[in-house]
C-alpha cells in the first residue's frame, strides 16, 4: 500500500516539476512584462530537440551535457526574441502579444520540422538515471526521482537568485508592481531581455526532462502549454512561489489523487466519479479559485496595466455616405458571387471557401462586440462556436431535422450558458478573464468527448438508470456528442413541420444560372451574416452601445457617470456568445457534421487574430480580417509564394540557390506565422488602418475635407 | 457602522450634505487617512488643503467609492453609503472630477457629454430600447446635451474627438461632464492643475457660473483661489485633520500655519 | 468548368423569374424547383477525354500527422508515377495535393477543392478517423470514389457507404489475429492499458470480444487505463507489475506518441521481460523509430498490417522501386498510400470508364493482385480482405531501431470479420 502510495505520488511530482519549470518561466514574464506568451511551449519543445542535437553524437552520457548546453541556447533564443518582436510591442495590450506569440508558434514549429524532419526521435539517457531502484518493497523509476530532484535543484536556484540577488529582488518586484520599480528610478525595461530568456532557458530545462522520458516529436511544447497557462493563473500573475506550488499541486492532484487507482486511505473515500472528469479537474480549479480570488493564489493586489489597445480607426478617410456606399457595394459583390460560380471562381470558392470566411467572419464580429468595444478579451469564445455545433448537431441527429429548431434551442443554450459564464467571469479582470474564459472553453471540449461515455457507462449511466423509466438498454446506443469522433450525417430541413425545404433538393433558376444546395445555403448563410452586422451596429449606436464603447475608453471614468460597468459588460458578454453560437449552428448546417475540433481553444486564438488583423473596435474589421486570414492561408497553401520566390531567383540567375528551398508548400504556416508577427509590428491597428497610414501620401484631393487637428494620431499609442 | 449613538444628533446631521465619521484607510501598515470626520453642508463651498501626500485625493476616493475605507462610514444626502460602489453614490447625486484630466478620449465632445446625461435618464427607457433605440433619437437628452455644451462653450467643438482638445477644453468638458451627471454635490480633485493664470480664472468663473447652486468639496494646490472661493476649508495633514473653519479663521490658525504653510506663505 | 452545366439537365424546373426580385425567398416563388435524387454526378465525367484522370491527394501534411502523412505521400507518389510510365493503363492521372491539416472542416473543404474545383472524380488520403470520417460524407455525397486511410472499424462500418473503398486494415482485422495468437501462443489472461479515447477503447472491445469467443477460460485480470496525452506512466506501469503473475499478456491499445511514451517508460521496468507486452501498432517504422532501444526491450509483440519484409504477392517489386525512389523502406502509411492509388487505376482500367459511379461499382467485389497478393473489397463493406501477421520486435543488428520479425500469418478471408458483424448496410 505504502508503495503504490509512493509511486503515486512520485507520477505527480515529475510532471508537477515539469509544470513548475514550465509555470515558473511563464508567470514571471507574464508579471515583469505584461507577455501572454504562447510560444514558451514552442520553446520547450525547442529544448528538447536542442538537447537531441547535443545527445545524438555524444550518447547517453551527452544528456548531462544536453542540460546545460540546450537551455542556454534556447535562452539566448528567448532573448532574440525579447529583442526583436516583443519589445516593440511593451505598453499594448496583452492582444497584441496573442497574436505575435501566435505567429511565433507556426514559425518555430515548423523551423522544428524543416531542421529535424517531423517523426518522433527517441532521447537516449546516461545508464545512471535509467531503470529502476528497491526501496519500500517497492521499485521506483530512477528517471523519476532525477527529475524531481534536478527539478528541485533548478526550482530552488531560480528561487535564491530571485531572494538574495539585487538582480532577482528587481525582478521579483516589477512582476509585482512594475509602475513602482520605474517610481524608484530603476529602468525595469532592461531587465526585460534577461527575464525573458531565462524564461525559455527554464521551459527548455522543463522539454529536456520531459523528453528524456518518452520522445522528441514536434507537437511537443503544444500539450504543457494550456496546463502552464491554467498554473500561472491559479498561483497568480508573476508569482514565483504561485507558479512553483501550483505547478506541483496540479501535477499531484492530476496524476496522483484524482487516478482511479489511487489508494484510499482509511476513512477517506474520494468521490468515485471523479476520475472520470480527469482532464475537467484543472480547469474546474482554475475557475473556482479564480471566483473566490480574482488574482489567484498568491497574485498581488495591485492593478496590473493593461496597456493600450489599438483600436482599428475611428476617424475615416471617407464620408459616410461614401461608406455607406462602399458597404452596399460589398454585400451586392457578395450576393453576386454565386452567380459567378464555376465560370469565373472555382465553385469549391464559393460554397466552402466563401461561406466558411463568412461564418468566420460572424464570429470574428461577436467577438469584437465585447473586444473591440468592452474591452473583455476572451480566450474562450469557441465555447459558443461549439455550443451552437453541437446543439444544432444534437438536435438535427436525436430530434428534428428542422434546422429551425435546431437553431432556436442552440440559442436559448448558448444564450443561458454565456449568461452563466458571464456571471462568473466578468469579476475578474485582464489576463485573468481571458484565462477563466478559456477555463470555460476547455472544461466544454472535454465534456463533449466524455459526455457519451458517461451516459453509456459512466456516472451519468448511473445517476439516469436511477429515474424511472429510464433502462440502461436506453443509454447505450444513446449520442449526445458522439464523443471523440463526434456526430456524423444529420440531414438539414429549412421549416418547420411540413412547411420548409430540403436544399439539396431544389434548384433557383436565374438565367443561365442554376442555384443549388449550397449555393442556396451561402445566400443563407451572407443574409444572416448581414442581419446580425445590422442589429449588432443597432446596439451599438443605441444607448447601450454608447456606455460600452465608454467603458472601452475608460471604465472607471464610466463608472463616476453613474454607470455600472459589470452590468454593461456581462449583457455585452451575453449578446456576443448568442451571435457566436449562431456563427457555431451555421458551421454544423454547412458541414454537416460536428467534431470536438469545434470545440478546441485553438479556434478562440485563430478568431482573435481575425478580429486583430481586421481591426479591432470596428464592425466590418472582424470581416476583413476572416477574409484575409482564409485568404493568406489559401494562397500561401497553393505555393504561389514559394514558387515565385524560386522563379525570381532563377531569374536573377541564383538558380542554384533556388534549389537550396526546399519544398515550403508543405510548411506554409512559417510563412503564415511571418506574416502574422510582421502584421503586429508594423500594422497593429489591423488592415481597417491602412487607409489612415496612406493618408499622408495622398495627393490633397483624396484627403478628408473635414480640418483634422495636427497632433492626432489615427489610432492612440500608434505613433 | 458607526454612528453618534444619539438620535437628534443623527437626525441634525443628516440634513447635510455629506458627513464622513472616522474614516481611516490603510494601505498595509501605512495609515493613509486617520479618523477622518467631516461635514459638508448643503450649498456649503468646502476646500481641502494640505501638503503633498496627506491623503487628499485618497479621502476623495474614498468618499466617491473608489476606494473601500478600512473603518468609519461615509453618508450621503442622510444615507450612508459606505459600502456602496461608486456608481450608486453618483447616482444619488455625487459628481466628481479627476485629477488627472479623465475625458473619455477617443469620443466626440458631444459623446461624452451625452454619456453622462443618459445615466441620469436611465430608468426613463426600458432594455430593448436602451439596445436598439438609435441615440440621436431621444430628443429630451439630446436638448439636455445642447444645454450643456453651450453652458460650458464647447458647442462649437461638439463634433471633435475629446483627445483633439486643447488642455483648457478637456477641463470645460469634464466639468460639463460632471454637470451633465446633476449632481448635488460635486469633487473636484485639483481642476486646475496645470493651467496657466488665465486658464485658471476661467475655469473658476466656469464653475461658480454653471455650479452655483451645488455643494462643492475643492482639493487645491492653489492657496490663492482656495481662499478667494471657499465658505470653508479643511486642512488634512499625514491623513489627519489639522483644522477647519473659514478662510479666514485657517489663514490666521498658528497650527496650520506651522504644520503645513510654515507661516511665510500667507 | 464546361462539364459541369449540364449537371442539372434532368431536374424539374419552373422557368426563372427576373433575376432580382429571386434572391429573397419570397421572390423565390417562381423559380424554385425540386430536383432530382441522382443530381450531381460528381466531378470530371465531363468533357475531357478517358486520357487524363484527376485525382486528389488529401494528406494532413502539417500538424501532428506530418511524418505519417509524409509516408502516405511517398506511396501515393511512386505508384502515380508508375502507372503513368505503364501500358497496362490506358490513362494518366493528373494529381493535385491538398493539406487536410488535422481538423474534419479542413480535411473537408480540401475534399470539395479537389472535386469541384479540380474536378477529381478520384480521391484518396486522411490518416486520422475523424477527417476520413468526414471526407466518407463529403464522398458519399459527391459520388466521388475515395480510398481512405484511418483504421477505425466504421469507416467500413457503421459510416461506410458505397463511394468509399478502403485498402488500410482496420483494428477488427488486427485484433483477430492478435488474439488467436495469443491464445495459442500466450494465454488467456489478459490486463488491458488502454489509451482513454476512441482507438484505445475500439482496441479494447475488438480484443474483448474475439477472446470471449476464442476462449471460456478468458479473462480480463487487469484494466489501467491512460488520457490520449499522457506523459507519465509509472504509476499504472506499477499497477500492471502488480498483475505480472497473473496475467499472460499486456495488450496495449494506444499507438503513435502515446505508445512511444509508453514503451520508453515500461523499458526503465523492463516490464517487456515481465510479461509480454502486445500492442496493435508497435511494428510502425514511426513507432519503433520514436521508441528507440525501448521498442525491443524484452517481449514486445505487434499484430502487424505491413513490413517491408513480407513475401507476398508483388510486394518485393514495390519494395524495391520505392527503396530506389526514396532511399529508405516503405512502411505501412507507404503502402497503403500504393494500393490506394492502385485500387483506383485498377478500379477505372477494369471499368474502362473515368465517371465514378461506374468504377464504384466494378471495384466493388472486385479481386485484384497487390503487394498482398490476391486481395477482395468485399461487396458488403468494401474493405479489403488484407492478410495480417503477428510480429515480434527483435534488437538490431545495428543501431538502435528495432527489427520486425514476423511469426505468423493470418489470410485476409480469416482476419475479416463476416459482413452481418460490420454494421455496414451495403
Amino acid at each position: 500500500m505504502v508503495e503504490a502510495l509512493v509511486q503515486q505520488l512520485l507520477d505527480g511530482l515529475t510532471v508537477g516539476m515539469v509544470y513548475a519549470l514550465l509555470a515558473s518561466g511563464l508567470s514571471v514574464i507574464f508579471g515583469v512584462m505584461n507577455v501572454i506568451n504562447f510560444a514558451h511551449g514552442e520553446l520547450f519543445g525547442l529544448g528538447a530537440y536542442f538537447a537531441l542535437a547535443v545527445v545524438s553524437p555524444l550518447g547517453g552520457v551527452g544528456f548531462y551535457l544536453a542540460l546545460l548546453v540546450a537551455p542556454l541556447i534556447v535562452g539566448g533564443i528567448g532573448v532574440l526574441i525579447e529583442r526583436f518582436t516583443v519589445r516593440p510591442l511593451y505598453d499594448r495590450n496583452p492582444l497584441y502579444h496573442i497574436l505575435l506569440t501566435f505567429g511565433l508558434v507556426l514559425i518555430i514549429s515548423d523551423l522544428v520540422i524543416l531542421v529535424w524532419g517531423p517523426e518522433p526521435t527517441s532521447l537516449s539517457r546516461p545508464e545512471f538515471i535509467t531503470g529502476t531502484f528497491d526501496a519500500l518493497g517497492g521499485s521506483f523509476s530512477r528517471y523519476a526521482v532525477f527529475m524531481i530532484v534536478f527539478g528541485s535543484i533548478v526550482t530552488a536556484g531560480v528561487w535564491a537568485v530571485l531572494n538574495y540577488t539585487r538582480y532577482g529582488l528587481i525582478v521579483r518586484a516589477g512582476a509585482q508592481d512594475r509602475r513602482m520599480v520605474r517610481n524608484l528610478g530603476i529602468d525595469i525595461d532592461q531587465y526585460y531581455s534577461l527575464v525573458f530568456g531565462a524564461g525559455a532557458a527554464l521551459a527548455a530545462v522543463a522539454g529536456i526532462v520531459i523528453a528524456g522520458r518518452g520522445q522528441v516529436t514536434p507537437g511537443l511544447g503544444s500539450a504543457f502549454i494550456i496546463p502552464a497557462f491554467v498554473i500561472v493563473v491559479l498561483g497568480g500573475l508573476g508569482s514565483f512561489k504561485g507558479a512553483v506550488l501550483g505547478g506541483i499541486g496540479v501535477g499531484v492532484l492530476q496524476e496522483s489523487v484524482i487516478k482511479p487507482d489511487f489508494p484510499a486511505i482509511d476513512g477517506f473515500t474520494l468521490v468515485p466519479a471523479l476520475p472520470q472528469f480527469d482532464g475537467m479537474i484543472i480547469f474546474i480549479l482554475m475557475i473556482g479559485v479564480l471566483v473566490l480570488r480574482p488574482r489567484g493564489l498568491f497574485g498581488s493586489e495591485f492593478n496590473e496595466e493593461s496597456g493600450q489597445l489599438l483600436v482599428g480607426a475611428d476617424r475615416s478617410l471617407l464620408t459616410d455616405r461614401q461608406r455607406q456606399f462602399l458597404g452596399v457595394g460589398t454585400v451586392g459583390l457578395l450576393a453576386l458571387l454565386p452567380l459567378a460560380s464555376g465560370s469565373l471562381l472555382e465553385p469549391s470558392t464559393v460554397e466552402f471557401l466563401m461561406i466558411r470566411i463568412l461564418i468566420w467572419g460572424l464570429f470574428a464580429l461577436s467577438l469584437d462586440f465585447i473586444m473591440g468595444y468592452a474591452g473583455l478579451v476572451s480566450l474562450g469564445h469557441v465555447l459558443f462556436w461549439g455550443l451552437g455545433s453541437y446543439t444544432a448537431g444534437t438536435v438535427l441527429t436525436n430530434a428534428t431535422e428542422s434546422v429551425l429548431v435546431a437553431a432556436a434551442v442552440a440559442l436559448a443554450v448558448g444564450t443561458a450558458v454565456a449568461y452563466v459564464v458571464g456571471y462568473l467571469s466578468i469579476r475578474v479582470s485582464g489576463v485573468y478573464f481571458a484565462m477563466i474564459t478559456l477555463g470555460f472553453a476547455e472544461l466544454y471540449h472535454n465534456l463533449v468527448i466524455d459526455i457519451d461515455g458517461w451516459i453509456q457507462d459512466g456516472w451519468l449511466h448511473t445517476v439516469l438508470t436511477a429515474v424511472p423509466g429510464v433502462d440502461s438498454a436506453m443509454l447505450v446506443d444513446f449520442e449526445l456528442t458522439g464523443g471523440s469522433e463526434g456526430l456524423f450525417g444529420f440531414s438539414t430541413f429549412y421549416g418547420v413541420g411540413d412547411i420548409g425545404v430540403h436544399l439539396d433538393g431544389i434548384a433557383v433558376y436565374l438565367g443561365p444560372v442554376t442555384l443549388t444546395d449550397r449555393l442556396l445555403l451561402y445566400y443563407i448563410i451572407l443574409s444572416v451574416l448581414v442581419g446580425s452586422f445590422f442589429i449588432l451596429r443597432r446596439i451599438l449606436n443605441a444607448p447601450f452601445g454608447a456606455v460600452l464603447k465608454g467603458i472601452r475608453e475608460n471604465e472607471t471614468r464610466v463608472q463616476f457617470l453613474g454607470y455600472d460597468p459589470t452590468v454593461y459588460k456581462r449583457r455585452a458578454f451575453v449578446i456576443s456568445g448568442m451571435f457566436a453560437t449562431l456563427a457555431g449552428v451555421l458551421s454544423a448546417l454547412s458541414n454537416p457534421f460536428v467534431s470536438p475540433g469545434a470545440a478546441e481553444w485553438l479556434k478562440s486564438g485563430e478568431v482573435i487574430i481575425m478580429v486583430v488583423l481586421g481591426g479591432l473596435g470596428t464592425l466590418f474589421g472582424p470581416l476583413i480580417g476572416a477574409f484575409v486570414f482564409f485568404g493568406l492561408e489559401e494562397i500561401i497553401q497553393d505555393g504561389v509564394v514559394f514558387d515565385s520566390l524560386r522563379g525570381l531567383l532563377t531569374l536573377v540567375g541564383l538558380s542554384g540557390v533556388a534549389d537550396t528551398i526546399p519544398d515550403f508548400t508543405r510548411r506554409w504556416r512559417l510563412v503564415l506565422g511571418t506574416v502574422f508577427v510582421l502584421f503586429v509590428l508594423f500594422l497593429p491597428s489591423g488592415l481597417v488602418s491602412v487607409p489612415a497610414k496612406l493618408e499622408p501620401y495622398l495627393p490633397d484631393r483624396f484627403r478628408p475635407t473635414r480640418a483634422t487637428p495636427a497632433e492626432q494620431p489615427t489610432a492612440r499609442g500608434d505613433d | 457602522m458607526a454612528t453618534t449613538g444619539d438620535p437628534a444628533a443623527d437626525a441634525r446631521e443628516s440634513t447635510a450634505m455629506l458627513r464622513t465619521e472616522g474614516l481611516v484607510k490603510r494601505f498595509g501598515s501605512f495609515t493613509a487617512i486617520d479618523e477622518v470626520s467631516l461635514t459638508v453642508e448643503r450649498g456649503e463651498f468646502r476646500s481641502i488643503i494640505g501638503p503633498n501626500g496627506a491623503g487628499k485625493t485618497t479621502l476623495f476616493n474614498l468618499i466617491s467609492g473608489a476606494l473601500d475605507a478600512t473603518e468609519g462610514a461615509v453618508y450621503f444626502n442622510g444615507e450612508e453609503v459606505t459600502d456602496r460602489p461608486p456608481e450608486k453614490r453618483i447616482q444619488l447625486g455625487m459628481g466628481r472630477s479627476f485629477q488627472i484630466s479623465n475625458v473619455l478620449d477617443g469620443l466626440s465632445v458631444r459623446e461624452n457629454v451625452r454619456l453622462a446625461v443618459q445615466a441620469t435618464r436611465r430608468d426613463s427607457y426600458g432594455l430593448l430600447e436602451s439596445l436598439f433605440r438609435p441615440t440621436d433619437r431621444y430628443d429630451e437628452i439630446n436638448e439636455a446635451v445642447d444645454r450643456i455644451l453651450e453652458q460650458v462653450g464647447l458647442a462649437a467643438v461638439a463634433e471633435e474627438t475629446a483627445a483633439a482638445l486643447p488642455y483648457g477644453d478637456k477641463r470645460r468638458l469634464e466639468i460639463g461632464a460632471v454637470l451633465a451627471t446633476d449632481p448635488e454635490l460635486v469633487l473636484f480633485d485639483e481642476p486646475t492643475a496645470g493651467m496657466s493664470p488665465e486658464q485658471t480664472q476661467e475655469t473658476v468663473d466656469l464653475i461658480r457660473d454653471v455650479l452655483a447652486e451645488q455643494s462643492l468639496v475643492l482639493v487645491e494646490h492653489d492657496i490663492e483661489l482656495v481662499m478667494e472661493l471657499s465658505d470653508s476649508i479643511t486642512v488634512l495633514n499625514r491623513g489627519e485633520v489639522i483644522a477647519e473653519g473659514s478662510p479666514e479663521a485657517i489663514a490666521n490658525d498658528p497650527e496650520v500655519q506651522d504644520a503645513y504653510i510654515g507661516g511665510a506663505e500667507l | 468548368m464546361s462539364g459541369e452545366t449540364g449537371q442539372y439537365d434532368r431536374r424539374t424546373v419552373l422557368q426563372a423569374a427576373g433575376a432580382t426580385g429571386a434572391l429573397g425567398v419570397a421572390g423565390l416563388a417562381g423559380c424554385i424547383g425540386s430536383t432530382d435524387d441522382d443530381g450531381g454526378d460528381g466531378g470530371g465525367n465531363g468533357g475531357a477525354d478517358f486520357d487524363t484522370v484527376q485525382l486528389g491527394i488529401l494528406e494532413p501534411f502539417t500538424g501532428d500527422f506530418a511524418a505519417l502523412a509524409e509516408e502516405r505521400n511517398n506511396g501515393e507518389t511512386l505508384a502515380v508515377d508508375e502507372i503513368n510510365q505503364s501500358d497496362e493503363f490506358d490513362f494518366e492521372f493528373e494529381t493535385e495535393e491538398y493539406d487536410t491539416q488535422l481538423s474534419p472542416e479542413d480535411g473537408v473543404q480540401a475534399a470539395q477543392s479537389a472535386i469541384q474545383d479540380d474536378g477529381a472524380g478520384f480521391i484518396t488520403g486522411a490518416i486520422s478517423s475523424s477527417v476520413a470520417l468526414s471526407i466518407n460524407e463529403v464522398a458519399g455525397n459527391q459520388e466521388v470514389v475515395y480510398t481512405p486511410g484511418a483504421a477505425d472499424v466504421s469507416i467500413t462500418g457503421s459510416n461506410c457507404n458505397e463511394y468509399v473503398f478502403r485498402f488500410e486494415t482496420n483494428t477488427a482485422q488486427i485484433a483477430e489475429v492478435m488474439t488467436q495468437w495469443m491464445v495459442d501462443n500466450l494465454g488467456d489472461k489478459i490486463h488491458y492499458q488502454i489509451a482513454d479515447y476512441a482507438y484505445g477503447d475500439s482496441v479494447r472491445e475488438e480484443v474483448d470480444r474475439r477472446m470471449q469467443n476464442l476462449s471460456d477460460s478468458y479473462e480480463e485480470v487487469g484494466f489501467t487505463s491512460s488520457a490520449q496525452g499522457a506523459t507519465n506512466f509509472e504509476s499504472v506501469l506499477t499497477q500492471i507489475e502488480d498483475n505480472v503473475d497473473a496475467a499472460d499478456a499486456l495488450v496495449v491499445g494506444a499507438t503513435g506518441g502515446h505508445l512511444i511514451r509508453f514503451l520508453a517508460q515500461a523499458a526503465g521496468r523492463d516490464l517487456g521481460n515481465q510479461i509480454p507486452i502486445v500492442t496493435t501498432t508497435g511494428s510502425f517504422s514511426v513507432v519503433r523509430g520514436g521508441a528507440g532501444t525501448a521498442g525491443y526491450n524484452g517481449e514486445i509483440y505487434s499484430g502487424t498490417r505491413y513490413v517491408p519484409g513480407i513475401e507476398t504477392g508483388d510486394n518485393r517489386a514495390f519494395v524495391e522501386a520505392y527503396q530506389n525512389e526514396y532511399d529508405s523502406a516503405p512502411d505501412n502509411f507507404s503502402r497503403v498510400g500504393y494500393e490506394s492509388v492502385y485500387t483506383i487505376a485498377t478500379g477505372i482500367q477494369e471499368a474502362g470508364s473515368r465517371d465514378p459511379t461506374v468504377v464504384r461499382e466494378t471495384l466493388s467485389g472486385l479481386s485484384r493482385e497487390t503487394i498482398f497478393g490476391e486481395v477482395t473489397f468485399r461487396e458488403c463493406d468494401q474493405q479489403a480482405t488484407n492478410p495480417v501477421w503477428m510480429a515480434q520486435n527483435v534488437a538490431p543488428d545495428q543501431g538502435e531501431v528495432a527489427d520486425v520479425e514476423l511469426l505468423t500469418k493470418l489470410e485476409g478471408e480469416e482476419a475479416i470479420p463476416a459482413c452481418d458483424a460490420v454494421g455496414c448496410g451495403l
